[in-house]
């Protein structure tokens, strides 16, 4: 399945770094981010990016959601939180 | 003493007394400035119960002592006063360049009493004050005051004025200095009104001592090292886009207001709508930055915005809170009528995040039938009419037609018109500001029991979005240290904005380079929550107990139906206060803090002796 993850940071860009990922059925909001850091060149880890606060389909997300296929996952990289 | 000049100005505007007091050296050390301050002489100064709007109540206009000593952001001073809304305790803060003007006019605050039979303002010049007439700016806007003190008075002078707002008790009418920095929340602006006083004019050149110049040079340097270094991200996105960095995100997060607070982010408001009101679209209107005393983040900005309904030349670029409570809170996405409202409040003088939450408010009854066109002036005050926002805030500016009510803000408006209660979103009274309890948890106990309840710039557990594990057993330690950390920022003269792109130890480090204070981490526990102790036994002195601390239900519970990044949340406020009361020393049912507490305070004398005898 293809999920978008978008990281939107302090550059206010609407165009926020985005990236399209090939991930397996039933793969997790973790697995998305472990494949995202895995394939694309930043400064933070997994663990960094956790931090703030994700969303999917508008709604919380955590480590162990489950995604769907076509879903974007956005980290909002102002907001640091649970 | 250093950082300060050790004098207070106190001025009776019934009787025309302008007298000089010593400020100790002792509150100076237990209470540093600003708020804390304002609160201990204010506590001493006025009679439990004073009349808000009578000659007992007193405003005071307090600097910190970070304030013309040359340390990076040092720019913030407060208002104080009793709050024509909560009944109780009021402080307000603003950045700008009056703070430090009011310091180099010699002295480190101006209390005010009485009430003058003719409208005046008090002009403060190099360690002298007057009282002087003020009828040819009655009933000016902020602009047009500040164009006329500058006429008489010369362009070296900086004043603190209120706009026709507080000369019409608008319970959020602001102080407004510098033409657009705002000490909005409360209504400290109207309790200057009631006192026919239009503006404090300050000029001066008198400097302070500096206990240690070597040691403040070198914080000053480990603040510009850390703006290059580890906060180089948000400090550049600051310079660029002002405080505005915050709402896209914080629509999409549930953190801004979306619909009066009962809505969905991201759903009922989108991100591309959040876009059109946000700096990052702005940023094609901008002319020029300009930033506060000492500030070398310049996160203001000037713009000029072609627009066919408006004049929108020359004008400022809204902060956050603002783009917040006449955007997303109004689905609104059109930025002329965001601008035009921004323009309008700091014209005439009312405060941005209470303005645009009384709009909302309105537009929300009349959206669910409870008013009609005719009620409202003929205006169809609908969700994201750009138009119908910008014209109910201007019959609120100028006090006209349905404004006459609204200017007094939801709560007034809702018992006087009898209708619309069910959808106040008020913490004893005062409108939320854009940061939603619901997403932080923590922040419902400071938004209810601050002494200065609906807060944002208040301590405690924070504005970090509370995750699934929230844990409720243990955060009365955490919220505390919040508390104590914030009174002292507060107090000290020091931008909040400042502190977040500066090291970890910089404000201590400000602090004792300025002052020659010391303080250990058990002392600055007790400085700081001495400096809130202070502010609540005001409210408390005044009779207020625990029930008097209402927070409306969207401030912790989510609405139907129950979508977006909230959906389904309900904060045990009242389990997080009582775990903070308990930290603190306070009784659960009177919050009137433990005698043992207060002692091991020190500095708590006069509310000792007036609590326990």
């Amino acid at each position: 399945m293809k999920v978008t993850v978008r990281l939107m940071g302090l550059d206010m860009s609407p165009d926020a770094s985005s990236i399209t990922l090939e991930l397996s059925d039933g793969a997790t909001v973790e697995h998305a981010l472990k494949k995202l850091v895995s394939v694309a060149e930043m400064p933070w880890t997994v663990d960094d990016l956790m931090m703030h606060v994700m969303l999917v389909q508008n709604r919380r997300a955590n480590k162990k959601d489950v995604l769907e296929d076509n879903d974007t996952l956005i980290v909002l990289k102002t907001l640091e939180g649970g | 003493m250093y950082g300060y000049h050790g004098k207070l100005l106190f001025i009776n505007l019934s009787t025309g007394n302008i007298e000089i007091r010593p400020l100790k050296e002792e509150d100076a050390r237990n209470f540093i400035g600003g708020p804390a301050l304002g609160a201990k002489i204010l506590y001493e100064e006025m009679p439990a119960n004073a009349d808000v709007f009578g000659e007992d109540s007193m405003v005071g206009f307090v600097t910190g002592p970070l304030n013309n000593n040359r340390a990076l952001f040092g720019g913030r001073y407060t208002v104080v006063s009793k709050s024509p809304v909560t009944g109780g305790w009021n402080d307000a803060n603003a950045g700008g360049y009056f703070g430090p003007m009011l310091k180099a006019a010699g002295f480190d605050a101006v209390f005010v009493n009485g009430i003058s039979e003719k409208p005046v303002y008090v002009f403060v010049d190099e360690g002298r004050a007057e009282i002087l007439d003020a009828s040819d700016l009655w009933g000016l806007t902020v602009s047009e005051t500040e164009a006329k003190i500058r006429a008489k008075h010369g362009e070296k002078i900086n004043a603190a004025l209120i706009g026709p707002g507080g000369e019409n008790l608008s319970y959020f009418a602001a102080v407004i200095n510098d033409g657009h920095r705002a000490a909005g929340r409360g209504g400290t602006g109207a309790v200057i009104g009631s006192k026919n006083l239009k503006a404090v004019v300050v000029r001066g050149n008198l400097s302070t001592e500096v206990a240690d110049r070597k040691k403040l040079v070198a914080a000053n340097k480990s603040i510009s090292d850390n703006m290059k270094g580890a906060a180089a991200e948000l400090a550049t996105a600051f310079g660029r886009f002002g405080t505005g960095i915050f709402y896209i995100p914080s629509t999409l997060s549930s953190d801004a207001s979306i619909k009066n607070w009962g809505g969905a982010a991201g759903i009922d408001y989108t991100e591309e709508e959040a876009y059109l009101v946000s700096s990052a679209n702005l940023e094609q209107f901008v002319l020029k930055k300009y930033n506060c005393s000492n500030c070398p983040l310049a996160c203001g900005a000037i713009m000029d915005v072609p627009s066919e309904r408006w004049e929108l030349a020359n004008i400022d670029r809204p902060e956050y809170e603002t783009m917040g409570a006449f955007g997303s809170q109004i689905l609104n996405s059109d930025y002329e009528s965001v601008l035009r409202c921004n323009l309008l409040c700091n014209e005439y003088g009312l405060d941005t995040i209470s303005a645009g939450a009384t709009v909302s408010w309105i537009v929300e009854c009349y959206e669910n039938g409870l008013f009609t066109k005719e009620e409202l002036d003929g205006i169809e005050a609908t969700w994201g009419n750009g138009d119908s926002i910008v014209a109910l805030t201007e019959l609120i500016c100028k006090n006209e037609g349905i404004g006459q009510v609204l200017i007094k803000g939801t709560r007034y408006a809702a018992d006087h018109l009898g209708k619309g209660h069910e959808y106040l979103v008020v913490a004893s009274g005062i409108e939320e500001p854009q940061h939603d309890g619901r997403l932080a948890y923590g922040v419902t106990r400071t938004y209810q029991y601050d002494p200065t309840p609906g807060r944002h710039v208040k301590g405690g557990l924070g504005l970090a979005p509370s995750g699934p594990d929230f844990d409720y057993s243990d955060t009365g330690e955490a919220d505390l240290q919040g508390v104590v950390g914030t009174e002292v920022l507060n107090s000290s003269g020091l931008c909040m904005f400042g502190n977040m792109v500066s090291p970890p130890d910089a404000l201590l480090n400000l602090i004792e380079a300025v002052t020659g204070f010391q303080y250990s981490p058990e002392e600055f526990r007790k400085l700081g929550t001495r400096m809130f102790n202070i502010r609540h036994a005001f409210n408390i002195r005044e009779g207020m107990t625990r029930k008097d601390f209402t927070l409306s239900k969207r401030f912790y519970e989510s609405n139907p139906p129950y979508e977006g990044p909230i959906a389904g949340v309900k904060v045990d406020h009242e389990r997080l206060a009582d775990n903070f009361f308990e930290t603190i020393g306070w009784d659960k049912e009177t919050l009137i803090p433990s005698l043992s507490s207060l002692e091991e305070l020190g500095g708590m004398e006069a509310v000792i002796a007036d609590f326990y005898g």
